[in-house]
């Protein structure tokens, strides 16, 4: 019976708990710390030119992130704040995988100019 | 039995119904966004460079995949199945560029390796090259050291032929002058010989020359030389000087007036006294024999006074080399 009793009420606090998290009472600090730092790295990897489109998926994101937050949306703004994070994160390794061919492709044509100048290509 | 016609109408009605079940059912059949989600998270997974370089975003677009799937089967409100699709997504997006990172930083390695073994194999046959050169230059300047030495030894030996033809032509021009000069030397010896010979009256006889010194030279039965017989002895004597190399016999005769003894003795005496002038004008003793021949070998007949005149005589014998 005792058990029977505290597994209704596990299940109630659960639900209660599960339902302040649906209505989050703070706005989502965390989750806009994440987003506002992944921003902050996608633009110091050079996103602005090699990954515009997620970038200012992201920025924008962000700003509507902050506007649920003024409008104490916090359960909105938290998953704005998490998209905005996870396209940041997708603009930084885009813009860095960019950079990285770039890198490649250079030293691959250096290699062909180099063997060029050499006159024979090396064995 | 059905007619065909009720048939044809069942099987047009079947989507029809189909589409009704659909919408009847509380959840969606398919959410595309989801269906994106999937699609990419397993693009991502079978990634291995993805799984490797960004395992992280791996799990967690994983974990919104799941996530969205089960809010999809459990017919939560579509807004939260796309915001967890959508996370899932942009994540396996993003554990994808890693992927890509990590294959473009193999290629720069790759052809850093790369660059570094064609500049390896460039300055290896650089090097080559340089040696081959540098053996070839080493090789071409030994066959130019090479002839140099064998030209240098075959000029040598031009040289010293010539010095020695020229050195053999000297001796023989030498040898020639040397030749004339004692040819003309013998010659000027011969003449002088002749000359001095026929001076002195002598004789080429089968004993040799010959000269007769006359009785004039001596007073009857005497044995000292007159003064008139100086000259001649004086030439004699130069001969001799002049000729080291001959000597003399010098023999004396008598007439047959007397006794044997006596010309005998007599003649020896005169023959002496003949070498005792050649002595005294510098003639060495040694080449001078005497002998007394008395009345032998006359001349001409002891029966008259000039026979007997003509076989009191001195005779000498000149004998050496001619």
């Amino acid at each position: 019976m005792n058990f029977a009793r505290a597994a209704v009420a596990a299940v109630l606090g659960a639900l209660f708990l599960g339902a302040c998290a649906t209505h989050l009472g703070s706005p989502p600090v965390a989750e806009l710390t994440t987003a506002r730092a992944a921003i902050t790295q996608a633009e110091a990897a050079g996103a602005g030119q090699l990954a515009p489109v997620e970038l200012l998926a992201a920025r924008g994101k962000m700003v509507q992130a902050d506007a649920a937050v003024r409008a104490e949306q916090f359960l909105q703004a938290r998953d704005l704040a998490e998209q905005a994070a996870a396209d940041g994160a997708l603009a930084e390794r885009k813009a860095r995988a960019a950079r990285a061919r770039m890198a490649a492709d250079e030293l691959e044509r250096g290699n062909a100019a180099l063997k060029q100048e050499i006159g024979r290509p090396a064995k | 039995m059905t007619s065909p016609r009720i048939r044809l109408m069942r099987l047009a009605l079947a989507p029809v119904a189909a589409v009704l079940l659909a919408a009847c059912a509380s959840v969606p059949v398919t959410n595309p966004k989801l269906d994106e989600a999937r699609a990419l998270y397993s693009q991502a997974a079978a990634d291995a460079d993805a799984a490797r370089s960004a395992p992280l975003e791996l799990r967690s677009a994983q974990l919104s995949l799941a996530r969205a799937e089960s809010a999809f089967k459990a017919g939560e409100d579509s807004a939260i199945v796309n915001h967890h699709a959508y996370l899932a997504r942009q994540r396996s997006a993003t554990a994808l560029q890693a992927g890509e990172i990590a294959r473009a930083e193999q290629a720069v390695s790759a052809s850093a390796a790369e660059r570094d073994r064609i500049l390896m194999a460039a300055r290896t046959r650089e090097a080559d090259q340089a040696r081959m050169q540098a053996e070839k230059d080493r090789a071409e300047s030994e066959r130019a050291r090479m002839q140099a030495d064998k030209d240098r030894a075959e000029s040598e030996r031009a040289r010293m032929q010539a010095q020695t033809a020229s050195a053999e032509a000297e001796q023989s021009r030498k040898a020639a002058e040397a030749q004339l000069a004692a040819a003309q030397a013998a010659q000027a010896d011969a003449a002088k010989l002749q000359k001095q010979l026929a001076e002195m009256e002598a004789k080429q006889t089968d004993r040799g020359l010959v000269l007769t010194l006359g009785d004039v030279l001596f007073d009857s039965g005497r044995a000292e030389l007159k003064a008139g017989a100086s000259r001649t002895v004086d030439r004699l004597a130069a001969f001799m000087r002049d000729h080291p190399e001959r000597s003399l016999q010098v023999e004396g005769y008598t007439d047959s007036v007397g006794s044997d003894a006596l010309n005998l003795a007599l003649s020896q005496r005169r023959a002496e006294a003949v070498q005792a002038a050649l002595v005294s004008r510098g003639v060495e003793g040694s080449r001078i024999k005497t002998n007394g021949m008395g009345k032998a070998s006359p001349v001409a007949s002891n029966d008259t006074a000039e026979g007997r005149q003509r076989n009191r005589r001195v005779e000498i014998v000149i004998s050496g080399t001619n």
